[in-house]
C-alpha cells in the first residue's frame, strides 16, 4: 500500500483539482445546510438533473446540422456551461410557482422537473457519441478528471456564490425559518428566496460540471446531517457539517489515490461513515464534544493542504485535467511522483488489475499521461471490457481538446500501425474532428484494417451520422466502395 | 376576504378578533400588521408591532436557541441604532420579562408548547413595541401552559401595552379582552367584550350554543 507521505504529493499533483474540491466541498456543503433544513434536499437532485438537460442540450444544438456554425461553435465550446446554468436558475424560480396544495404538492412538481429533465438530458445527446460520454462522466462524475476551464469556473462561481451568502446570510436563514415574521420586519420575502434560489442554481450547476452529480448531492445532503447530529446549535452545526465535507473531502482523496478508486464515489462514502459513526456517539455528550472537535481539526487540515499547495500552484503549476499537464512546472520531487503514478497506471493497464483498477488507471493515465501514455489510451480502445473502453473514449476526447493533444492524435492516425491509426481517427471523430472522419474512411477502405475494427467504425460513423449506405465489414470491394463515396458525400454535404 | 373593514383599536385595549374557520381572521390579522395589501382602503398604524406568530408554523428541524430566536426579532435593527452589546442586553431583558430568561440557551423545539409561546412573545417585544399582534396563542396548550401565556399578556396589557388577539378559545378572551371584533359571512362586527359575549351572538356565530366557561359548545340536555 501506498505510504501516507506518497500519497499526499500524488494528491499535490491533482492540486488544483483537489482545491477545486475543498472550494466544492465547502459552499456546497454550507448551501446543503439551507437544503436539509428548508426540506428541499430532492429539489436539490432534480436542480443537479436539470443541469446535466442543460449540458444535453449544449450537445445537441452544437450537433444539429440546422444550428448556424456560429451558435454550433459557441455551444461547442461554452454551451455545457451556459446550458446548465441557464436550465437550472429557470428551474429553481420553476420550483417556487407550484400549483394549490389540493391540486398537487410542491414535491409533485419538483418529480415531474426530475423526470422531464433526467429524461431530456439522456435524450438530447442519444445520437453524439462526445455528448453521451460527457452525460455519462457527469452521472457518474470524477472531480479528477475535471477541465482546467471546469475548475476555473467553478472557482469563480462558488466564490460568487460565498460572498452573496456572507452578506445575505441571516436573510436566508430568517426566511427559511419565519418567512411571514421576516416580512413583518420588512424583508422582501420573494426577493430574498429568488436570490437564495439563484445561489443554489449556481452552486449545483457548476458544482456538477466538475464534481458529478453524486458527489453535488452527497455534499448537499450528508454534511448537514452529521453537523445537525453532533451540533447543538444552528451556527455550530453549521461549521461542524461544512468541516465534515472538508475533513472527508481529504480522506476520501487519499484513499482513492492510496486504494486506486474514483474520487467522488470514496469521499461521498467517507462521509456516509462519518455520519453513521455519529449515530451512537450523540448519545454521549463529551464524545460529541471530541467528535466536533476531530471534524473541525480534519477540515482545517484539508484547508491546511491547500495553503501548503497554494505556492507551488501560483508559480505556474497547472490545472489538473485537459490542458496543462503535459506543460507541468513542479520540481524534480514532483516530478518522480507524478511519473510513479503513471507508471503505475501503465502497469494496471497492462497488467491483469480488476475492471476497476483499470478504468482509474485509464483516468490517470488520461489526466496526467503524455505523448508517451497516448498510445496506451488508443490501445485501451480495443479492450474486451465495455468500461474501460468507454474510459478510453472519455480520456481521449479531453486529450483532443488540449493544446497539441489534437496534433498528436493525428500524428497517430496517419501512422503504420492500422490498428493504432484507426483507434486515433476514432478519437478524432468522437469530437467532431472533420479529419477524423476522412480518416475513418480511410481505414474502412484499407485492406489491412483488421474486420473486428472496421465493423466498430461502421457502427460509431452510423451512430455518428445516421447513415450506412449498406457498407459491410464482410461486404463486395465495388459495392462497398460505392458506399463509401456515398458516406464521403454526405459528411461533405452535413459538415460544419 | 372582508369587506368594508372599519375600525379603530384605541391605545391600551385588549382586542380580540373571533370567528368560523375561513372567516378571514388570519387575512385581517396579516392586512393589519402590512404583509397584505387591502384591496381598497388603508391601515394606519401608530407606532410599533411587534408579532407572535402560530409556534406551529416553526419548522423544529432548526436548531435555534430561545436566544437566537428571540434575537431575531432586532434584525433590521440598524448597528447605529443598537450597539451588539445593546442587542444582548435587549434580548435579555426580553427573555426576563416573559419569565423565560433561564432557557435562553435551550434548544427552541426542546421547550413545551406554553414555553415557545412566551419565547415568541419575548421575540414579539423585543424591539419594544406599542402594539402586540398574537395569533392563536394558546392554541392547543395544556391548562398550565394557557394559564402562563395569558397571565403573561395580560400583564403586558395591564402596563400599557395594546393588545391585538386572534383566537379561537371563546372561554380565553372572556375573561383578558376588552374588545372583541366577530368576523363572519365577508362581514364584520365589534363592540366591548360583555356586549359582544352573549349566547344568542354566539349562536348566531358558529350556529351552535356555546358554553362561555369552556368555549366549547353546550351539552345537549340529557
Amino acid at each position: 500500500m501506498m505510504k501516507l507521505t506518497e500519497a499526499l504529493s500524488t494528491l499535490e499533483g491533482f492540486g488544483w483539482s483537489y482545491v477545486a474540491t475543498i472550494l466544492m466541498a465547502g459552499v456546497v456543503s454550507y448551501l446543503g445546510m439551507f437544503t436539509v433544513l428548508r426540506r428541499i434536499v430532492f429539489t436539490g437532485v432534480a436542480l443537479a438533473q436539470v443541469a446535466a438537460a442543460g449540458v444535453g442540450a449544449a450537445f445537441f444544438v452544437a450537433d444539429h446540422p440546422r444550428v448556424s456554425p456560429a451558435l454550433a461553435r459557441f455551444a461547442a465550446t461554452h454551451g455545457a456551461t451556459v446550458g446548465s446554468f441557464l436550465l437550472t436558475l429557470l428551474a429553481a424560480f420553476g420550483v417556487r410557482i407550484r400549483p394549490s396544495r389540493e391540486r398537487a404538492g410542491g414535491d409533485a412538481i419538483v418529480g415531474l422537473i426530475y423526470v422531464m429533465s433526467a429524461a431530456a438530458a439522456v435524450l438530447l445527446v442519444w445520437r453524439s457519441t462526445r455528448g453521451l460520454a460527457e452525460l455519462r462522466e457527469i452521472l457518474a462524475g470524477e472531480v479528477l478528471l475535471a477541465s482546467g476551464g471546469e475548475l476555473a469556473l467553478l472557482c469563480v462561481a462558488l466564490l460568487v456564490v460565498a460572498s452573496i451568502h456572507a452578506v445575505n446570510r441571516k436573510h436566508f436563514l430568517l426566511v427559511a425559518y419565519d418567512s411571514e415574521f421576516a416580512r413583518t420586519l420588512g424583508i422582501p420575502v420573494g426577493r430574498t428566496d429568488l436570490l437564495f434560489l439563484a445561489t443554489f442554481a449556481t452552486a449545483v450547476a457548476f458544482a456538477l460540471r466538475a464534481g458529478g452529480l453524486l458527489l453535488v448531492f452527497a455534499y448537499l445532503v450528508i454534511p448537514a446531517l452529521i453537523g445537525l447530529s453532533l451540533g447543538r446549535r444552528l451556527g455550530e452545526a453549521t461549521v461542524v457539517g461544512v468541516a465534515s465535507a472538508l475533513g472527508a473531502s481529504l480522506f476520501g482523496y487519499l484513499l482513492a489515490i492510496v486504494e486506486n478508486l474514483p474520487v467522488a464515489q470514496s469521499i461521498a462514502l467517507v462521509m456516509v461513515a462519518i455520519y453513521l459513526i455519529a449515530q451512537p456517539i450523540r448519545l454521549s455528550k463529551p464524545l460529541m464534544a471530541i467528535a466536533r472537535w476531530g471534524l473541525v481539526a480534519s477540515g482545517a487540515a484539508s484547508l491546511a493542504l491547500v495553503l501548503w499547495f497554494a505556492p507551488g500552484l501560483v508559480q505556474g503549476t497547472e490545472w489538473s485535467g485537459d490542458e496543462t499537464v503535459e506543460e507541468t512546472h513542479e520540481a524534480d520531487e514532483h516530478m518522480h511522483t507524478a511519473a510513479d503514478l503513471l507508471a503505475r497506471a501503465r502497469g494496471h493497464l497492462r497488467g491483469d488489475g480488476s475492471v476497476q483498477e483499470r478504468v482509474a488507471a485509464v483516468r490517470t493515465l488520461g489526466a496526467l499521461g503524455g505523448e508517451e501514455e497516448l498510445t496506451d489510451l488508443l490501445g485501451a480502445m480495443a479492450d474486451d471490457e465495455f468500461l474501460i473502453v468507454e474510459a478510453a473514449k472519455h480520456a481521449l476526447s479531453r486529450y483532443a481538446r488540449r493544446p497539441y493533444g489534437r496534433g498528436q492524435i493525428l500524428a497517430k492516425a496517419t501512422g503504420d500501425d492500422p490498428e493504432l491509426a484507426t483507434h486515433a481517427a476514432r478519437a478524432l471523430a468522437m469530437n467532431g474532428d472533420p479529419d477524423g472522419f476522412d480518416l475513418l474512411m480511410n481505414a474502412l477502405g484499407r485492406d489491412d484494417t483488421p474486420v473486428f475494427l472496421k465493423e466498430q467504425v461502421i457502427s460509431e460513423l452510423r451512430t455518428v451520422t445516421g447513415q450506412s449506405f449498406g457498407f459491410e465489414a464482410f461486404g463486395d470491394d465495388d459495392a462497398n466502395a460505392a458506399a463509401l463515396e456515398k458516406w464521403r458525400t454526405w459528411l461533405e454535404q452535413n459538415r460544419r | 376576504m372582508i369587506d368594508d373593514v372599519s375600525f379603530t383599536v384605541e391605545s391600551g385595549q385588549f382586542f380580540a378578533v373571533v370567528g368560523p374557520n375561513g372567516s378571514g381572521k388570519t387575512t385581517l390579522l396579516r392586512t393589519i400588521l402590512g404583509v397584505a395589501q387591502p384591496r381598497r382602503g388603508k391601515v394606519q398604524v401608530t407606532g410599533r408591532l411587534g408579532y407572535a406568530p402560530q409556534r406551529k408554523s416553526l419548522d423544529p428541524i432548526f436548531p435555534f436557541t430561545s436566544r437566537e430566536v428571540v434575537s431575531h426579532g432586532l434584525f433590521n435593527t440598524k448597528a447605529d441604532e443598537l450597539s451588539a452589546q445593546g442587542r444582548i442586553q435587549r434580548t435579555e431583558d426580553a427573555l426576563e420579562s416573559c419569565g423565560v430568561l433561564g432557557l435562553a440557551d435551550r434548544p427552541f423545539r426542546d421547550l413545551s408548547g406554553g414555553q415557545k409561546q412566551r419565547v415568541l412573545i419575548a421575540r414579539a417585544l423585543v424591539t419594544r413595541p406599542e402594539t402586540l399582534v398574537l395569533d392563536e396563542p394558546t392554541n392547543d396548550l395544556d391548562v398550565r401552559g394557557e394559564h402562563d401565556v395569558m397571565t403573561l399578556v395580560d400583564g403586558l396589557h395591564q402596563s400599557g401595552t395594546t393588545v391585538i388577539m386572534v383566537s379561537h378559545q371563546l372561554h380565553v378572551l372572556a375573561r383578558h379582552a376588552t374588545h372583541i371584533a366577530f368576523i363572519q359571512d365577508r362581514r364584520h362586527l365589534l363592540g366591548e367584550r360583555d356586549e359582544m359575549l352573549t349566547p344568542e351572538r354566539l349562536e348566531a356565530l358558529y350556529g351552535v350554543s356555546v358554553d362561555l366557561g369552556t368555549g366549547r359548545p353546550m351539552a345537549p340536555p340529557a
